[in-house]
């Protein structure tokens, strides 16, 4: 896999792109960006799915594979706002990035072992084979240790001052090492899906475009206005 | 082995670093018809190949957390994966070092363009306030001009690199010639109203983009990825600005991957050209020159300057005065973020805009510095809106929402309602801070590479306290919350790593006394008249404004001095 490992764009955005380019670079012409061109740009860099075409697996067991895609459906589950985690691509995504270094391969393989390990003392079976109640059982433990944690830094009147470190000390030593996997494994499901369309429709972001003006609408600076200390 | 060749050509002009400094030189040099050479120290800039405006992170199968998740630990491309920074915090085979209880950062950019193919774009002119500091409060030094001296080359370069602003009559931020700024988005306009009643002005913003065509550049088209390098050089940078036109006239010739070891001098101590190894092939060449202008970046300008000794100039070039190295400053910086409820599911719109900020506070505070306790003073950038979402943008949301649709919901309600305020500050040179050469340490090339010494002292630690204070104030004037450092992993002690702002200047200072300064007022050296420094190194002072307009100045109305002085028979 290359470095950079550059998805093939859709010929259409290329094009929209060259057009872009073409209009403002030609010389001494005012940059009227064609509104048709700035949303063709949107619509055809939307299409995540025809882009990523068809995926090899690389880093990740055939096991492993599996009990990611579980957690990263439990993580970030579709809802009325869009797919899961799973759909975005997260599990690509976190196996690609596995097969691309030491550090994160060693973090997964060796999470993924724990779990299982944890799951088969609490109930005689790996992730993948426990019910939902189960699994959730086992993130609700993890996020009950962040919790006392961040509310011992909270108490401790550090506030804005608390180090990186200071979020990574759990208050409970035997799930220290589980608390320190889901965390990757959460922040990777996440970073998946919120860089992807979906997630990128679901917040609403609609920039990345190309204009001759910019304006700020009316309705949104009132909507704040009136909700402000300012109102009057 | 290396040895050493020399170039058949003379040049008028040797010109060594092709960033602000470097750029403008060639400008204005080729423009006034001198045959100049420039050597820049990395390869050239294709921009349609390495800068990736309006690309998604998704274009990436790595989402933008670059090979093994690298940026995951901090070991990804400084300030993400979709800057043009080329170069960073460490160079391979180029190191530096520190004296002992020094934390000092070098960010050092070698292509052609330099820091100036990313940078913030922010222009500010230095004020009379900043020239005649001393007069005000009897710390560091005056500068040898007056605003009104420098002024008509401030006008030159915002006229021909183009900066946004409005007409204000603010004594600590003169009014220039001005593009048109962007209309203010929400979060901007909320803190607008806090500073009107904490007495803080929020103006329009004064950055290096054009907002109408300009010498075949086209008007921004506001996608705000300036920090990806602009594709239609709307957002000025010297290489697509300055480098490229200069190109084209002919009378420039380029040199890359050329890295400069020394300025070399005649048999009577005069400089007469640069020594430089080239990066490919390891061999060692000389340009030789009438004149020399270095523009190699303030703290490798001086190294360049101490590693030219002779027996003319046993301490290095140009440092009768030993004050080259000496007076290092960076800017005082420090951030809070926070949480604006009435921002919270507001109506999307496209905040993008051109880039930074669209409004910030030029320093307010000047009348009251007997009451403040902290001389100089700041001004504020800050940012906000409904961003491109990047690897990251996420975590602390899913830390607080667990997991589930818990994290999408709380994802979707605080979209857009946080800010982060950033100031940036005047340092005081003090005499602890400075870099000199490691006399046993040497880098790749078989350069001498420079030891730095640093110290904040109570003045910029009381500064970045009423930073604090005074952001905490705007946020919660605007009816939000503090939420914690806008980047606790740089600034988790209340104050900047030093350096780490990039804003490093001062280290071969102008002046009026050839004893305590390094180059006259036309950036021009005491010790050799055809030698000349025009990067950030001339800075006597570090004004809270962002050093990159003050050089482009300097580096015009030298360049006009040395073809006058040179018609004279002067240099």
């Amino acid at each position: 896999m290359s470095e950079l490992t550059q998805i093939q764009p859709a010929v259409s955005r290329r094009e929209a792109l060259r057009r872009i380019a073409a209009t403002v670079f030609a010389a001494g012409v005012a940059a009227e960006m064609n509104p048709a061109d700035a949303q063709h740009v949107h619509a055809a860099a939307a299409s995540l799915k025809g882009a990523l075409g068809e995926y090899e697996r690389k880093e990740l067991s055939e096991h492993e594979w599996k009990t990611v895609t579980r957690m990263a459906e439990l993580i970030m589950p579709a809802d009325s706002g869009g797919g899961s985690a799973v759909d975005a691509g997260a599990v690509e995504f976190i196996d690609l990035l596995c097969s691309g270094g030491e550090p994160l391969a060693y973090i997964f393989h060796g999470g993924l072992s724990w779990t299982d390990a944890e799951m088969r003392q609490r109930h005689s079976k790996d992730f993948v084979d426990c019910s939902e109640a189960q699994q959730k059982a086992l993130f609700d433990d993890f996020v009950a240790v962040e919790r006392a944690t961040d509310k011992r830094i909270a108490a401790s009147g550090v506030g804005p001052y608390a180090r990186f470190q200071d979020y990574q000390a759990w208050d409970r030593s035997d799930l220290g090492a589980g608390v320190g996997f889901f965390d990757w494994m959460r922040k990777l499901a996440v970073d998946a899906y919120y860089t992807s369309p979906i997630g990128i429709k679901d917040l609403g972001y609609v920039g990345n475009g190309a204009f001759s003006s910019y304006e700020v609408p009316r309705k949104a600076i009132d909507y704040a206005m009136k909700r402000s200390p300012f109102k009057s | 082995m290396a040895f050493l060749t020399t170039s058949s050509e003379e040049y008028d002009v040797v010109v060594v670093g092709a960033g602000a400094g470097g750029g403008g030189s060639v400008h204005v040099l080729t423009d006034l018809g001198l045959k100049v050479c420039l050597l820049e120290a990395g390869p050239m800039l294709d921009p349609a190949k390495e800068f990736k405006e309006h690309k998604w992170f998704y274009d990436y199968g790595h989402r933008g957390a670059d090979k093994g998740g690298a940026g995951y630990f901090g070991d990804g491309k400084p300030y993400g994966f979709m800057t043009t920074t080329s170069g960073g915090w460490e160079l391979p085979g180029e190191p530096y070092t520190m004296g002992e209880g020094t934390q000092f950062k070098w960010f050092r950019s070698r292509i052609v363009g330099g820091r100036t193919n990313h940078y913030g774009r922010m222009s500010f002119r230095f004020s009379q306030l900043d020239f005649k500091c001393k007069d005000i409060d009897g710390l560091g030094d005056n500068w040898p001009i007056d605003y009104d001296e420098i002024s008509p080359y401030y006008d030159k370069a915002e006229k021909f690199i183009g900066v946004t602003g409005t007409k204000e009559g603010i004594p600590s931020a003169p009014d220039g010639i001005f593009e048109t700024p962007p209309q203010p988005k929400v979060h901007e306009l909320l803190a607008r109203e806090a500073g009107k009643k904490l007495g803080i002005p929020f103006i329009a913003n004064r950055r290096a983009v054009i907002t109408s065509n300009k010498n075949g550049r086209a008007a921004c088209h506001y996608c705000g990825q300036c920090g990806r390098g602009c594709l239609t050089a709307s957002a000025y940078a010297a290489s697509q600005v300055e480098v490229f036109p200069a190109l084209e006239t002919g009378r420039l010739k380029l040199i890359t991957d050329a890295m400069c070891r020394e300025v070399s001098v005649d048999s009577s101590g005069k400089p007469d050209g640069v020594i430089y190894i080239d990066r490919n092939t390891r061999l060692e060449h000389k340009v030789r020159a009438k004149a020399v202008v270095l523009a190699a970046s303030s703290c490798e300008s001086a190294r360049i300057l101490l590693n030219s000794k002779s027996k003319h100039h046993p301490n290095g070039l140009a440092n009768s005065s030993g004050q080259v190295g000496r007076n290092l400053m960076d800017t005082v910086g420090f951030g809070l973020s926070g949480y604006v409820p009435a921002l919270e599911g507001m109506p999307k719109y496209d905040t993008d805009g051109f880039g930074g900020s669209h409004l910030y506070a030029p320093w307010w505070g000047y009348n009251d510095h007997q009451k403040l306790g902290f001389p100089r003073g700041y001004h504020i950038e800050f940012g906000g809106g409904f961003g491109m979402p990047g690897p990251g943008s996420y975590h602390g949301v899913a830390r607080k929402a667990g997991y589930g649709t818990a994290i999408k919901q709380l994802a979707r309600e605080e979209y857009g309602a946080g800010v982060g305020f950033a100031g940036r500050g005047e340092m005081i040179p003090n005499e602890m801070s400075y870099c000199e050469i490691d006399p046993n340490v040497v880098d790749q090339w078989g350069i001498p590479v420079l030891k730095f010494h640093f110290q904040w002292t109570d003045h910029e630690w009381k500064q970045a306290r009423h930073m604090e204070r005074t952001f905490t104030e705007i946020i919660e004037t605007m009816g939000g919350k503090v939420r914690g450092l806008a980047n606790a992993a740089r600034e988790a002690d209340g104050i900047s790593v030093p350096g780490s702002i990039i804003h490093e200047v001062g280290t071969a200072r102008m002046g009026d006394n050839p004893k305590t300064s390094v180059l006259n007022k036309y950036c021009q050296a005491w010790d050799a008249k055809n030698l000349f420094v025009v990067d950030g190194a001339s800075f006597v002072s570090n004004p809270d404004k962002n050093p990159t307009l003050t050089i482009s100045a300097f580096a015009w109305r030298a360049a006009e001095y040395l073809v006058e002085e040179a018609k004279k028979g002067n240099v």
